[in-house]
């Protein structure tokens, strides 16, 4: 409850919400900058097994005399102490009958003159789930709800994006370290350079087609549209890549009437980007024309090469989802890259086609509807 | 006398990989491992680094800790902050955060770019 000494340690400054926060069901506590305890509910002495008449034999104690892992619990501190916003840090109290308590706390820490004055944590009691979580064993766990399994796909795609792209961070800055001290070296070094720089930046497309998909798969994307003309931003896309289609042999031309719309134009720079890629690959030292028109049913974005085209066979799974195209000859690069291109069309409201052209060569035709899906 | 570029990572190859590139370019670089480390370079460094390269994954006190911290000490706020992160929301993390990002993997342009922003000269 508010004490007499409630302004120092910014405690609620009133019978009302001293009440609000007295009596609320969540466990609350306030510690000072010394991790003493200087303040609790209700539910908060519960959890620690302690009556509310009981207040005065808890108040005052050290935090770390209820917690099991002394690490931990400075990790928490530090953190709460530096400024940080903790949500759901999990943690290992013993009560006061010597019951082991799984729970997570989430707080912050009041400043003052630049100096920590006291942080609030909010606990949540997970025991009885982590207990269930043992008692089934490690090869039966429960089965998650929905969002527990949105959550867990989204940490996993956190934590792979993060540890894919730090190593090929280090790789990308070390290459460029090596360009630049390399000066004029012989063409035989440059050319190395040249080909571990390609091999990087294909290797970082791959992360990034991989962590898409795998979000594509699970429905977990999203556009962010804005109005734009689809010519300008076809146009910067095919710009971006005149170097890669240069050291393949081909030349990329752009024929583009203004189009405005809705879209999102990095989602759209990848469809581009992707479309192109594939030409790279599958007709290379063709050239590569680049359309982008309109007509009463929307925009049309059309890419064409000159190469061997497609194999009848191939027409009808070529946008397949990542999961055939996986199993099939073209793995790491037609698979991926176009089921990325029909998921981002078709989640603007468009349709995406493939087909040879007489004479030779593949054309790829992606229809957007202008009007906001 | 340079500019002084603090760089905050965990991950060690990045940070040295960092700090050769700062002073390559004849910047002057700091390193820390996590924001406990880079807020005990700020509060025993007589001189104050022009800018800070942050990581926002990071054991003990992370980016967004670090940037809390750090803006509540009046002397560090002004010290401008370029996170950089491999999450795949680093721009909506780094926009929360009201700072410039720059996604990993990245580019020795890209980072010289951002550097020179803000230490001109």
């Amino acid at each position: 409850m508010a004490t007499a000494n409630s302004d120092r340690i910014g405690f609620p400054d009133t019978e009302v919400s001293a009440e609000f926060l007295a009596s609320a069901p969540v466990p609350i506590h306030c510690i000072d900058a010394t991790g003493t305890i200087v303040w609790a509910n209700q539910a908060d002495l519960a959890l620690l097994g302690f009556a509310p008449h009981e207040r005065d034999a808890y108040i005052g104690r050290s935090l770390g005399l209820f917690h099991v892992d002394p690490r931990v619990l400075d990790e928490l501190l530090a953190r709460l102490s530096a400024g940080e916003t903790v949500h759901d840090f999990e943690v290992r109290l013993r009560t006061r009958d010597g019951s082991l308590r799984h729970v997570v706390v989430s707080g912050d820490t009041q400043f003052r003159d630049g100096k920590p004055v006291a942080s609030r944590c909010f606990s949540r009691d997970i025991t009885a789930r982590r207990h269930a979580a043992q008692s089934h064993g490690p090869r039966c766990h429960p089965t998650p709800t929905t969002a527990e399994t949105v959550r867990m796909h989204d940490e996993f795609l956190s934590l792979a994006s993060h540890e894919l792209r730090t190593p090929l961070t280090v790789l990308q800055l070390q290459l460029d370290a090596l360009r630049e001290r390399a000066g004029d070296a012989d063409r035989s070094t440059i050319g190395k350079l040249d080909r571990a720089d390609r091999a990087c930046l294909r290797l970082a497309e791959l992360v990034e087609a991989l962590l898409d998909v795998s979000r594509m798969a699970t429905d977990q994307f999203a556009l962010s549209r804005e109005r734009a003309d689809l010519a300008e931003i076809v146009a910067a896309a095919a710009e971006r890549l005149l170097d890669p289609a240069r050291a393949v042999g081909s030349t990329i031309t752009v024929t583009a009437t203004p189009v405005l719309g809705t879209w999102d134009r990095a989602r759209i720079t990848q469809v581009v980007s992707n479309l192109l890629s594939n030409a790279f690959r599958h007709a290379a030292g063709t050239p590569i024309a680049v359309t982008v028109t309109h007509d009463n049913a929307g925009a049309v974005v059309e890419v064409r090469d000159r190469g061997p085209g497609l194999p009848d066979g191939e027409l009808g799974w070529i946008f397949e989802r990542f999961e055939r195209a996986a199993s099939m000859r073209h793995v790491g690069g037609l698979g991926l890259g176009l089921y990325v291109v029909r998921r981002i069309v078709e989640a603007h409201g468009g349709a995406v086609a493939a087909r040879n052209l007489v004479g030779g060569g593949a054309c790829f035709t992606v229809r957007l509807p202008v009007a906001v899906a | 006398m340079p500019h002084t570029v603090l760089v905050v990572d965990d991950d060690r190859d990045i940070r040295d990989s960092l700090v050769d590139l700062l002073e390559d370019l004849g910047y002057a670089a700091l390193s820390a491992s996590n924001g406990l480390d880079a807020l005990e370079i700020l509060r025993t460094r007589r001189e104050l680094p022009s800018m800070i390269l942050l990581d926002l994954m990071m054991p003990g006190l992370d980016g967004h800790g670090f940037c809390a911290a750090q803006r509540a000490e009046l002397a560090w706020a002004a010290i401008p902050v370029v996170v950089l992160s491999a999450y795949a929301d680093a721009d909506a993390q780094a926009s929360a955060l009201g700072v410039e990002c720059l996604r990993k993997p990245l580019t020795a342009r890209a980072l010289v770019e951002a550097v020179r922003r803000y230490c001109p000269g």
